[in-house]
């Protein structure tokens, strides 16, 4: 059963005939190529797959096709060129945050979201915002240090009077 | 996912249509974080009509009604936590809401759906039986509003189900069996009526992380001692454990009227741990661990709202 759905995509309009019911991670990967979002366990709980739908982050291996129609979709390819993600990707390298990098789109994404929230978050926030991303290398806690330490660039970066929304 | 058709509504009455049409072979679409796991494991919905109610704008949003706080089903639990009305006014509920999965799945997870699905580890159940609130629900016939717990029904063969994984549900269709829905009836919203200020309450999660995973046993609890300092209600519910969600009055009513007492918390706590291990003929590691939290943590929540520690 196909059905035409149109989204935005990383600030692409997208109009395709698919399983309406299918798996938005399958669509992501399969059918638009972007390999970016991975699968880690396929029901919601680790996060690889957690993509960002109207400003929010998703677990792509749970939400329908159907769901994105209308919506403003972004994946971890979306973010690049971006200031703040730039930021973020930095701190995480420079804090030994990636290991084999699997979990590190959905870290990424996730982080992204919650400094948009949370510019000065506390560690407890941080473990929070990060708690539907699980990592099985890292042990965390430099995935921590990195968020803290891009959170901190990101404050000391713009002036106080240049301060976005 | 194998079904039949996949019908986009965007308002209640076309919603009550197609239910009405398709009646007990209709699977609303909500939130879908339930749905989509348990479609992996087994084809529930093959001959099935999945009517999809996540546009329908009169299903969201949070508003004060004559006192009341009225949250459209389609409310994400994300959405409950950033509401400040819920915060003050119905908190247990707030803290229950913190304890689900994580970021991702509250964005899009609906408090309608967690009343539909019906688990047994649901965390908003619990909390929702404590502050008694109602449900308002569509049908053919038109809206009736229920007590949250003319809703559920107890469901001993849950009990069954191990840590309760979504993927393993037996009940792709909840409705009907778990709850009191009728097929071709949605929930539309749930009414709270705000927790009285001199009532303290705690919601308790017991799992296998701190977060991200299913309740192994949870507990809402709300007390009010009287001007005296005597136990004047108690509204006790526990999840995960029991069969029965609702609240536990049998045990809670004979505490009225006393003064609050560490024993008398742990009597009335084993209680409800003997209830836990006599729904089952054997009783295995699981159910042990479940009654011997409910008693250790249970007394000590009590104790703590009673300001005896």
């Amino acid at each position: 059963m196909k059905k035409v759905i149109q989204f935005i995509l990383n600030n692409q309009a997208v109009c395709i005939e698919t399983d309406p019911a299918g798996r938005l991670l399958d669509t992501i990967r399969d059918l638009l190529g972007y390999k970016g979002t991975k699968e880690g366990c396929g029901i919601g709980e680790c996060g690889a797959c957690t993509v960002i739908m109207d400003g929010r982050t998703v677990n792509s291996c749970v939400t329908l096709n159907a769901q994105a129609e209308g919506r403003m979709l972004t994946t971890i390819e979306g973010l690049a060129g971006d200031k703040m993600a730039d930021v973020i990707k930095k701190a995480y390298v420079e804090e030994g945050a990636v290991q084999c990098g699997f979990c590190t789109p959905g870290m990424i994404l996730s982080t992204y979201v919650l400094l948009k929230e949370h510019p000065d978050p506390t560690e407890d926030e941080v473990r929070d915002g990060l708690s539907g991303n699980l990592c099985r290398c890292t042990g965390y806690t430099s995935i921590i240090r990195a968020v803290l330490r891009a959170a901190k660039e990101l404050l000391g970066e713009k002036p106080e009077n240049e301060r976005s929304e | 996912m194998k079904y039949q058709d996949y019908i986009t509504v965007s308002s209640l009455q076309e919603a009550l249509e197609q239910l009405g049409k398709y009646g007990k072979d209709a699977v609303i679409v909500a939130g879908a974080t339930d749905l989509a796991v348990k479609a992996r494991t087994k084809d529930w919905y093959e001959s099935k009509y999945l009517v999809d109610i996540s546009r329908i704008q009169e299903l969201k949003g949070i508003q004060e009604e004559q006192g009341k706080i009225i949250v459209g089903a389609m409310t994400t639990i994300s959405e409950l936590l950033h509401s400040e009305l819920l915060q003050k006014e119905a908190g247990i509920l707030y803290q229950a809401c913190g304890n689900i999965a994580g970021p991702q799945i509250r964005n899009q997870a609906t408090i309608g759906g967690n009343l539909a699905n019906s688990c047994l580890a649901a965390d908003t159940i619990p909390a929702l039986c404590v502050l008694g609130v109602t449900v308002r629900i569509m049908g053919q016939s038109g809206t009736r509003e229920i007590p949250a717990e003319e809703l559920l029904k107890a469901c001993p063969p849950c009990l069954r189900h191990e840590e309760m994984s979504v993927g393993g549900c037996f009940y792709g269709m909840p409705a009907g069996k778990k709850n009191t829905l009728k097929p071709e009836e949605v929930i539309t919203q749930v009414v709270i009526p705000p927790m009285e200020q001199d009532y303290r309450y705690s919601f308790q999660k017991i799992g296998r992380k701190k977060s991200g995973c299913m309740s192994r046993f949870t507990l809402a609890a709300a007390m009010k001692l009287s001007k005296d300092q005597k136990i004047e209600d108690l509204r006790i519910s526990i999840g995960a454990a029991l069969a029965d969600v609702r609240l536990q009055q049998e045990v809670t009513e004979p505490l009225k009227g006393h003064k609050p007492d560490r024993e008398l918390f742990h009597t009335c706590m084993a209680q409800l741990g003997e209830k836990i291990r006599s729904q089952v003929r054997k009783v295995d590691e699981n159910i042990e661990y479940k009654a011997t939290v409910c008693e250790r943590l249970g007394t000590r929540t009590l104790s703590e709202l009673a300001f005896l520690e």
